[in-house]
Formats: structure tokens, C-alpha cells, sequence
């Protein structure tokens, strides 16, 4: 106790001194916080849309599926299956599909394409395919229509209503084919998906490719910024982890990971000269206070204070100091993420064009969990216990008569 | 025969760090006995700091031992020794004695604190020693806020908070005007004649020197002169 009260009012000796630290660490929190949630906003944000409509942030297949990629590895789905998933903590999509290639043609032009069979109510909550529709109207459930994204139709030239055949294998290498009429043009939000992706109704899919009841997969969602290990264990939990099996999408597409974490590298630089300004500033307020109390620290050590018990002292100065600047900077960090969050900054010009061509809109949003402040309490947390070793280590070894002279 | 408190037995000190090695100390026998009122005197430069501070426990003599109350201290781990120092002397010092971030009372505290005094204990004592230093009320002030004169009186009942051997005071008043010289004498004398503590003080001052009622003379690192000076007068 009394070693925090040293603490507490040595910290109010040099008041400004102690504001110029404790503010300089209240911005840097600030800045680190807000720009890390930027980034995984920025980050989460393309891995949704790309999770979205591809693999999803998990997926449920039948065993040694996603090596083959083959029909016969499909899996049996009903109601109780997809309940089951939808019913499981932190899921928040569900999407049954079949996933499979075929020959797209108009009888002029042909094109390989991937086919996508899907529910398109459950698909459309996920991936917004309403209002992505550019001409046309989404295809209901027991339809028997097409849907494709808009670089196919003009690779293809072709517009609603026209008639699309397709050609390709079915289940037990039966041949499929099937000719369907096109209901709506997609804006995909990727270009290689816009160029190649069709899709089809579920219940159509199965029939096209004589597999009712069977799907090649089942995407599911979650809240982004979620710890998705969690989740892909709740879902292993409530499924018969025999005949399926649960990947996530780091494991699926191991090259956007890579693409992610070497741009994000890159970004993060900035963050770590952040952490390298704050930690120099806590450094040299730790020297100035341990040069200007040598004397004071002499007598101590003389009357009899021990030099753990005076380490303790000021490791606990250097605790406070830096807890002050971590709290009131990620306390003033709220009301901006809370901003942000509500009125996201737009972008323009050719950045807004990139996004633009996936689909996005040009905003940069932010992601608040509980990770973000986390993660940035802590590295500067750890600054604070790496600075405050020098200290104790020139305490412990400091020597009494030099001090009392000085 | 009253009991050894400090047996100083061919203590030297030479000092290597400059350029010239400096014998500050010379081959010096100093027993001091409880109850004794002693002050060093000699020239500056003569080496009563040194000796001070080798008794004391804070620098290691070159040659020669230092013996508290039976524990020969030379040699002993550091550790030990701030613990031994916490325990067996009181400390004073010229100035800044104080803890700048307590008030009075709390440095005063701060010592049984660290001895793992009981706080009733403590409290109690702490109100005795300002009164006993003519401090009372003064107790909540910071160092910042008393006189030059008030801190050392305020270091005096710090440093007999811990119950002590002795109570070393390296020129005690050499900040002070005569007038708060001679009332800090007065307290030391006091708290000599009521309780018996032994008090060991380093001085400049003839009319702190006129108090002692043994001075020892030191010249060049060694003792010129150990006299008995009588019993001032009492009335
Ligand atoms: N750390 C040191 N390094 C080198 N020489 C020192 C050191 N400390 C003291 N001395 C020298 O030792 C001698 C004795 O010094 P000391 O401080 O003990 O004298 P003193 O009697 O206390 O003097 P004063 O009355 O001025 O306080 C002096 O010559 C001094 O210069
Ligand atoms: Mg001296």
C-alpha cells in the first residue's frame, strides 16, 4: 500500500511532466486503436465478400470433399441437418449448396463456367444478391430459371430472358443438361466470380445434376471479428464429425490469407512505429525521473528501504503512468470507432474505383471487438513492463554512497 | 562498564577512483559506548564523512572492521546490511533527509513500516516522537512546507522510529541559523539524557561542538585528539 501511495503522488511531483507521458500515450492508444480497427474493418469487410460467396468463414462437406471436388463425394441434407447449423452459437448463415462445372452455351458462343446451386433466401441474407441484381429479379426457390453474374452476360451477350444450356456431369458420372432461361444479372463483387459464376435454384441443381436431396457443401457465416476457431468447434460439436467434415476459410483459400497478412504487414508498420514512439517517450520520462531522484533514492537504501522494495516502487509508477494514458485513450477511442461505425469514411477517386469493381462500397468500415482494444492494451501494456526493466535493473545494482553525493 | 555500541578497529579508507589514491581514513580505534553523546570534529576534508559513513554501514572500509553491538558488519551482503541498517541505526543526514511525497508523519511511519511495525503501534508513536521533536501538529505537513530546521527534527524522530543502536548525524546543522542549531541540539541532548540514546554527530559548528560531552578530532584520516569534555552544566 505504501508503495502505491509513493508511487501515486511521485507520479504528481513533475505534473506537466507526467501529462506531456501520460498524454502522448493517450494519443498513441488512440491512433493504434482506431487504425487497427480500420485495417480489420477494411480486412474483415473483403474476407466476408469474399467468404460470402465463395467458401464461407466455415464449411461443412462430406469427407476428403474439398481435396476431390467430386460430386460423389456429396452429402446427404435435410431440415433437421440445416437446423441443426442454424441453431449452432455464433453461426449466423447457413447456406446449402451444390458446386459444380459446367459447359455454358448460348448455342453461338460457349464458355466453362462454375455452377452454384443455392437457396436464394438464405443466400441473398449473406450476400445482398436483391440488390446486387442489375437487370432482372432473383429467382425464387422452385423456380426453374438462371442467374449469372454481369461479365458473363457480356461475354456471353446475353440478357433477360434469354435461354443459357448447359452441359456437364451429374451425380455417378450420369450426364447433365439442362436449359434455362436467364432471370437475373449479377453484379458477383468479384471480377473473376462475374466472369464465370451461374447460378441456379437449389431444388433445380439437384435435378440437373440427379442428386435430390444432396449438396456438395454448406457455407456458414458468422459475425465478423469473431473468434472463428470457436465457432468451427461449436459446429464440430453438433454435427456428426464421421461423415462431415468442417474446414475454415484460412484452410480453403490459404492464398487470400497470404495476400491479407502481407498487406496487412505492411499497414501495421505504422502501428509499430506508434509503439516504438511511445515506448522511447516512457523511456526517457523513466531516465529523467531515475537521474533526478538518485539523491533521494540514497537515503532511502541508507534508512534501511530495501532495493526490491524501491524497484517495486517505481515499477509501479511507470504501471500507473502507462494504465492512465492506456485507459483514457482507449476510453476516447469509443466515441470515434462509435463515429466511424455510424458515418464510415468514404473513399474516392482510384481507390473508390477498385472497390467499385468488387462489388464494394467505397467506404472504409471499422470493426469493433473486444480483440481491437484488446490487442493494443496489451503490446502497449508490455512496452510499459519492458521499459520499466531498466529501472529495476539499475536499482537493484545502484550504489548507495554514489547517490547520497549525487 | 555500559556496553559497546560501535567498535571501529583499525579502519582505513583509500579512495582509488581519482587520479591520486586519497587515504580519507588512516588506521582509526573508535569505541563508543551506549549513552555517549559524541562529535567528530576536523577540518574539512579530514575524513569524518568517511568514517561516518563506514560505521554506518554505508561504505566498505579498505582495511579494518566494523563491529555493531557484537555483528561484525564488514563484509556482509548487501541485503543484509540495508536490512541490519533498517534495524540497529538511525540515520540523519545535512539536508534532504526527507521523503519529499510524504508529509512528517508518514516519514516517520515509513521506517516501522518497513520494519513490519503493528499500525496502533505505529500511529501511537508516531504522535510521541513530533511531540518529543516539538512538532506536534505539525504532523500532516510535507517536507516541502516545513523549515529547514523543522525537517531535521522531523529526520531526528525518523530516525529513532526505529528504535535504534545509535543515531548517526553526518553535520546535522550545518544548513541551519544558530538559533535552530541550538534547538536541534537541545532535542538530541533530551533525547540523550531521558533515553539513553547514543548519538554520534559530525560538526563545523564550535557551539554544536561545545555540547558533546566527548570529542573526537580527526586530522588528515587519522584521530589527532578523544577527549572527555565534562558534563555541561544542567540547571
Ligand atoms: N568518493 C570519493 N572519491 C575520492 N575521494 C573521496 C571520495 N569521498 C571523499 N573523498 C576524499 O576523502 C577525503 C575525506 O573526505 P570526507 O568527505 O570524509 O571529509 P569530511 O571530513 O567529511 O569533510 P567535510 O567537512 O568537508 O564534510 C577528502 O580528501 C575527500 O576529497
Ligand atoms: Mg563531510
Amino acid at each position: 500500500m505504501i508503495y502505491l501511495k509513493l508511487a501515486w503522488r511521485n507520479l504528481w511531483r513533475n505534473r506537466r511532466r507526467t501529462f506531456i507521458t501520460v498524454g502522448s500515450l493517450f494519443f498513441a492508444v488512440l491512433l493504434a486503436i482506431v487504425m487497427f480497427a480500420l485495417l480489420e474493418g477494411v480486412y474483415g469487410n473483403m474476407i466476408r465478400n469474399m467468404a460470402g460467396f465463395t467458401t464461407g468463414y466455415l464449411q461443412v462437406h462430406g469427407n476428403g470433399y474439398w481435396e476431390e471436388k467430386d460430386l460423389d463425394l456429396a452429402i446427404p441434407v435435410d431440415e433437421a441437418l440445416i437446423d441443426k447449423l442454424d441453431h449452432t452459437k455464433g453461426i449466423t448463415g447457413v447456406m446449402p449448396r451444390i458446386e459444380s462445372f459446367a459447359l455454358a452455351s448460348t448455342g453461338e458462343v460457349s464458355s466453362p463456367v462454375m455452377l452454384m446451386g443455392i437457396d436464394p433466401v438464405r443466400e441473398d441474407a449473406v450476400n445482398n444478391l436483391q440488390t446486387r441484381t442489375r437487370t432482372g429479379k432473383l429467382f425464387a426457390a422452385n423456380d426453374q430459371t438462371a442467374a449469372i453474374g454481369e461479365g458473363l452476360a457480356t461475354k456471353l451477350s446475353l440478357s433477360v430472358g434469354d435461354t443459357l444450356l448447359l452441359l456437364g456431369q451429374g451425380y455417378h458420372a450420369a450426364s447433365a443438361y439442362g436449359k434455362y432461361p436467364i432471370a437475373a444479372i449479377i453484379d458477383m463483387g468479384s471480377p473473376e466470380l462475374s466472369k464465370s459464376l451461374v447460378y441456379l435454384p437449389l431444388n433445380e441443381m439437384q435435378r440437373y445434376l440427379s442428386m435430390e436431396g444432396m449438396v456438395t457443401s454448406i457455407a456458414l457465416m458468422s459475425a465478423p471479428g469473431m473468434d472463428l476457431q470457436k465457432e468451427l468447434k461449436a459446429v464440430q460439436a453438433s454435427i456428426d464429425t464421421t461423415s462431415y467434415h468442417v474446414m475454415d476459410w484460412t484452410e480453403m483459400m490459404p492464398e487470400l490469407l497470404q495476400t491479407m497478412q502481407g498487406d496487412q504487414a505492411g499497414n501495421r508498420i505504422m502501428i509499430y512505429i506508434l509503439y516504438m514512439v511511445i515506448g522511447f517517450g516512457l523511456f526517457s520520462t523513466v531516465l529523467m525521473m531515475l537521474t533526478e531522484r538518485q539523491h533521494e533514492f540514497g537515503i532511502m537504501v541508507s534508512i534501511g528501504t530495501g532495493k526490491k522494495q524501491l524497484s517495486r516502487m517505481v515499477f509501479l509508477e511507470i504501471l500507473l503512468l502507462s494504465a492512465i494514458g492506456i485507459i483514457l485513450g482507449t476510453a476516447a477511442s469509443l466515441p470515434i470507432l462509435h463515429y466511424l461505425d455510424a458515418h464510415p469514411i468514404r473513399l474516392t477517386g482510384e481507390i473508390a474505383d477498385v472497390y467499385a469493381s468488387y462489388g464494394f462500397e467505397p467506404v472504409m468500415p471499422v470493426l469493433i471487438t473486444p480483440n481491437v482494444f484488446l490487442s493494443q492494451i496489451k503490446t502497449v501494456g508490455l512496452i510499459a513492463l519492458l521499459v520499466s526493466l531498466y529501472p529495476i535493473i539499475k536499482l537493484l545494482r545502484f550504489s548507495v554512497m554514489k547517490a547520497l553525493r549525487s | 562498564m555500559a556496553r559497546t555500541v560501535i567498535d571501529a578497529h583499525e579502519l582505513s579508507k583509500t579512495y582509488t577512483e581519482g587520479p591520486v589514491p586519497v587515504e580519507a581514513v588512516k588506521d582509526v580505534h573508535l569505541h563508543i559506548e551506549a549513552g555517549e553523546f559524541i562529535a567528530l570534529v576536523g577540518p574539512s576534508g579530514s575524513g569524518k564523512t568517511t568514517l561516518l559513513n563506514m560505521i554506518g554501514g554505508l561504505d566498505e572500509p579498505t582495511k579494518g572492521k566494523v563491529v555493531i553491538d557484537g555483528t561484525d558488519i564488514t563484509g556482509m551482503k548487501e541485503n543484509k546490511l540495508i536490512d541490519f541498517r533498517l534495524r540497529n541505526i538511525g540515520f540523519v543526514f545535512q539536508a534532504y533527509n526527507l521523503i519529499p511525497v510524504l508529509t512528517a508523519e508518514e516519514n516517520i511511519e515509513f521506517i516501522m513500516l518497513l520494519q513490519g511495525t503493528d499500525k496502533d503501534e505505529r500511529k501511537q508513536r508516531v504522535q510521541q516522537l513530533l511531540e518529543e521533536v516539538g512538532l506536534q501538529g505539525k504532523g500532516s505537513s510535507r517536507p516541502s512546507e516545513l523549515s529547514g530546521g523543522q525537517q531535521q527534527r522531523v529526520a531526528v524522530a525518523r530516525a529513532l522510529a526505529s528504535k535504534p543502536k545509535f543515531v548517526l548525524a553526518d553535520e546535522p546543522t550545518a544548513n541551519l541559523d544558530s538559533t535552530t542549531a541550538a534547538n536541534l541540539l537541545d532535542i538530541m541532548e533530551k533525547l540523550n539524557k531521558e533515553e539513553g540514546m547514543t548519538f554520534v554527530f559530525s560538526t563545523h559548528d564550535p557551539r554544536v561542538i561545545q555540547r558533546a560531552r566527548r570529542v573526537v578530532t580527526l586530522v588528515d584520516g587519522e584521530i589527532e585528539k578523544d577527549e572527555m569534555v565534562n558534563e555541561p552544566m544542567v540547571d
